[in-house]
């Protein structure tokens, strides 16, 4: 084998390897989107809101707030979060369960969540449906008929 | 009959193993020195079989890449198995191409430790592992072994790696596999770089010799 046939082998080589590059734009999100329909179910009702606040810590996702849809980041370190919700003189309750898996994406990206198998474990509005079980970006996965 | 018995002697005595080689992965060795979150080995044995190679390889990887919140750590060893296929069996120096096929197989085990940013949750610190990981795949090789003088010889090997399966998993996806590299590629590329040292048991047949 003559100098210039290796050389262009290990050109080759080299291009097969070069598909290393990350790719740190993961659609998985820790964000629970939640959708709040009227009875009908089908017009959107702006609801109004003192709070929604996690139901063991107590901290404050929305305050004081006119809305149709919120964003409510649910805890990574559990597989159930629990909400309370209190507006219009109303205070509701929302439990969801969900799984996780871990995949680290690149050693520059680091890891990420995967919450999956959403399900309501326990809620007092008048109805709730997942839409999407899987958390990803700019999707909802839960309308609540309130 | 004399003749046959003869002919099948001969026959037997070309397939008889008369060399053996054993020889180190050198990059592994280079980056385990390099660096102190690779460790890893690889150790070369191989017999011959006619004029092609039985080859075994076992190694070890001790991985961890970690950032200011996470640290991931794979370890296990590995083996593969498989024959190089000489295609130049008739090379006066010994020199030899060659193309074979490996069968690989880890046992290994990792662990996650990740603290996510949280407005909501404060510290939030996750852990998770697997302690009984198997993972198996597929190579297709090819590469070369120069004798070099005192019985050394000098050599690579190109692997083209498919057919991966890993089992075992529970909450965390494995990011490394030990002996095949980045789990999840369906298909990887390898190369390994052996300097190995060669024992003559047995008078070698000569190679351009027909009879």
């Amino acid at each position: 084998m003559n100098g210039s046939r290796l050389v262009s082998c290990w050109i080759f080589y080299i291009l097969l390897s070069c598909n290393n590059i990350p790719d740190c734009d993961d659609p998985n999100t820790s964000d629970l989107v939640i959708h709040f329909m009227d009875s009908t179910n089908s017009a959107l009702q702006i609801e109004i809101f003192n709070a929604i606040q996690d139901l063991e810590t107590g901290f404050k996702f929305v305050e004081n707030d006119t809305t149709s849809m919120v964003t409510l980041e649910i805890n990574p370190t559990q597989s159930t979060t629990g909400y309370v919700f209190e507006g219009d003189g109303l205070i509701d309750t929302l439990i969801v369960g969900y799984e996780q898996n871990l995949l680290l994406l690149s050693e520059e990206c680091g890891p990420v969540i995967k919450f999956s198998e959403l399900t309501i474990l326990k809620q007092t509005f008048s109805d709730t449906l997942v839409v999407n079980d899987e958390l990803l970006r700019n999707e909802v996965n839960i309308q609540i008929i309130r | 009959m004399l003749s046959l018995l003869g002919v099948l002697q001969s026959s037997a005595q070309k397939f008889l193993p008369h060399t053996f080689m054993v020889g180190l992965d050198v990059p592994g060795i280079a980056r385990s020195i390099a660096s102190t979150d690779r460790n890893m080995g690889e150790l070369q044995l191989s017999t011959n079989l006619a004029s092609h190679l039985v080859i075994l390889e076992y190694g070890f990887e001790n991985i961890s890449q970690n950032s200011s919140n996470f640290e991931f750590k794979t370890r296990g060893p590995y083996f593969r198995a498989g024959i190089d296929f000489t295609l130049n069996p008739k090379n006066p120096q010994g020199h030899k191409i060659f193309t074979g096929f490996r069968y690989g197989k880890a046992n290994f085990k990792n662990s996650l430790t990740y603290q996510p940013e949280s407005q909501a949750y404060s510290d939030p610190l996750i852990t998770a592992r697997n302690n009984n990981l198997k993972g198996t795949w597929r190579e297709w090789t090819f590469g070369m072994k120069l004798m070099l003088k005192s019985n050394f010889v000098m050599g690579y090997t190109m692997r083209y790696k498919f057919s991966r399966d890993i089992s075992g998993e529970d909450t965390l996806a494995s990011f490394d596999l030990p002996g095949y590299g980045r789990a999840r590629k369906r298909n990887n590329f390898g190369l390994s770089y052996y300097l190995l040292y060669r024992l003559r048991f047995r008078k070698e047949k000569d190679p351009n010799s027909n009879s």
